[in-house]
């Protein structure tokens, strides 16, 4: 694969979030964001940076006691960064393995991500979150 | 955006295809994909030529009307990836859900070799769903 240079800063902007990810190195991720950034995931959609730390806060960084994303495949276009990955987490509630698959559409602005959206199925990861059926006696 | 001809060609066959599939003109479909091309979706896995016309028989049976349309694409190599915005509505109950998903897909000599497709099945269903009655 030959790259542009910009194309080949997009790819390595995508594997040093995802490096920062799984270190919880939030301030680090948001580094790489710009302020206006939007990012949307089905019908939810996040604008600029303060949404979005603002969402992570409630949702994603208390609920996961660990999580990472491993990158399977990645492909750049001029300004466009697209990847299909895996999260594995842990569920800081009671202790449990979860993981889900997706892709993330980004678009990006001077080496920083502009724009994302997420595609992945919620029914699979609703369906790990829910506490583990009681053994019927 | 400068592409290789490879790149050009795989960008082109996915128009055809979409095109092709909007108005059910199989032939022109399955000439786009791999005898033994693997489909990966929420729904399951489907493999070859066989088990995908039982899967779009299916599908198509269910269904009024089917539209999709490319949102963006990208090509890169052998692979490319598009975005689009499905509306489908379903037979008889003439129900209308509209949602976004992407496809991955890996190409070789003009012809779809594996696939990956994402979306989120629990909002596909959602819109599908029977509503209740409201109460009296």
């Amino acid at each position: 694969m030959t790259y542009r240079p910009t194309e080949r800063a997009n790819i390595d902007a995508v594997r040093r979030m995802i490096a920062l990810e799984g270190e919880r190195d939030w301030e680090g991720v948001y580094d790489l964001v710009t302020e206006d950034c939007v990012t949307s995931m089905g019908e939810l959609v996040l604008h600029g940076k303060a949404e979005m730390r603002a969402y992570d806060a409630k949702y994603f960084i208390p609920v996961f006691s660990r999580s990472a994303r491993t990158i399977f495949d990645i492909a750049a276009d001029g300004d466009a960064v697209v990847f299909r990955w895996r999260a594995d987490a842990t569920l800081a509630a009671d202790g449990r393995a979860v993981s889900w698959e997706g892709v993330s559409w980004c678009r990006m602005e001077g080496g920083k991500f502009a724009e994302g959206r997420i595609y992945t199925d919620s029914a699979a990861i609703q369906r790990q979150m829910r506490p583990p059926k009681e053994p019927t006696p | 955006m400068t592409y290789t001809p490879t790149e050009q060609a795989n960008i082109d066959a996915m128009y055809r295809f979409m095109e092709a599939e909007a108005v059910q003109d199989w032939d022109t479909v399955y000439q786009f994909i791999a005898p033994d091309c693997v489909n990966y979706s929420p729904t399951g896995v489907v493999r070859g030529h066989e088990e995908m016309h039982r899967f779009d028989a299916a599908m198509f049976a269910g269904l009024q009307s089917w539209r999709r349309t490319i949102l963006d694409i990208v090509a890169d190599g052998d692979t490319v990836v598009f975005r689009w915005r499905a509306e489908a509505r379903l037979r008889p109950s003439g129900k209308q859900a509209v949602w976004e998903a992407l496809s991955w897909v890996r190409m070789k000599d003009g012809q779809i070799v594996e696939g990956w497709q994402y979306f989120d099945s629990a909002e596909v269903r959602r819109q599908l769903r029977p509503q209740k009655e409201a109460a009296l």
